[in-house]
């Protein structure tokens, strides 16, 4: 990717002021609010709440110009819980889930770390 | 990767009753599935314009966790498996035979692709640990 492909998303009028969100460190379109809001919280990485948290529409731009790559990260046994915020409780994939769960193959194909070793 | 570092949340166990919460934890809150080296310049201008925290998980080897963070933009590097076979690399220390690889390959693809050009490659006591990773922690 080059500065002329961040011109280019600059130019896309459906974009909007978002392009600047995706230039590199020394291009000139950094947005100066947002620098100035940077500086102020520089101490802390920002979290859901903050006003540079991406909002839903900012994370689908995202995913859209990524070619459709960006996913929400799950914890994969949420399908042992009835009750999860991720409403997806399904017993048997939790029996298998629960019986792979010293398989690697399985936590490799997922993208966030695997957790096992020392607590079982 | 201890689970401490996840909050301890979202364990599996088939007796939802005596298991405790699932929640987001440590967790990432996105991936990116990378596939091309473009996908990562647009997140770590995404990052930096945000000030987001990011981090690169591979295989998720690394016991100190430096593959998850709550609230952080994941960089998913398995899916980047390209092997090239230099068989006269040179650069100003060493000349000769080497491998161009992705920053997803495993140790046993490394082992594999040595084998099929009839060389030797060193990977580590973890076959499918990611080669390029610096950590060296293997369960």
């Amino acid at each position: 990717m080059t500065d002329s492909v961040v011109d280019k998303l600059q130019e896309n009028a459906a974009l909007g002021d978002h392009a600047s969100l995706f230039a590199f460190a020394d291009s000139n379109i950094t947005e100066s609010t947002r620098r100035r809001r940077i500086r102020r919280s520089a101490k802390c990485k920002t979290v859901p709440g903050d006003l540079l948290w991406p909002s839903d529409s900012i994370w689908g731009l995202f995913d859209l110009i990524l070619g459709g790559a960006l996913e929400p990260i799950k914890p994969i046994a949420s399908v042992c819980y009835p009750e999860s915020a991720y409403d997806d409780y399904d017993a048997s994939k939790c029996a298998s889930v629960t019986a792979n769960w010293g398989d690697g193959a399985l936590q490799y194909g997922v993208p966030y770390p695997r957790c096992e070793f020392p607590l079982r | 990767m201890n689970p401490l570092y996840q909050g301890l949340t979202c364990r599996p166990g088939t007796n939802s009753s005596a298991l405790g919460n699932c929640t987001q934890g440590g967790y990432s809150t996105y991936s990116v599935r990378v596939s091309n080296v473009a996908q990562i310049q647009l997140a770590v201008n995404l990052a930096r314009s945000l000030n987001l925290r990011l981090v690169v998980k591979n295989t998720g080897h690394d016991y100190n966790a430096r593959s998850t963070g709550k609230h952080a933009l994941s960089l998913w590097t398995h899916n980047l498996k390209g092997i090239q076979f230099l068989p006269s690399y040179r650069s100003d220390t060493y000349a000769g035979k080497a491998f161009k690889i992705g920053a997803g390959v495993q140790g046993f693809e490394l082992y594999e692709a040595a084998d099929k050009y009839g060389v030797s490659a060193i990977a580590g006591i973890c076959p499918v640990r990611g080669r390029a990773s610096s950590s060296i922690t293997c369960y």
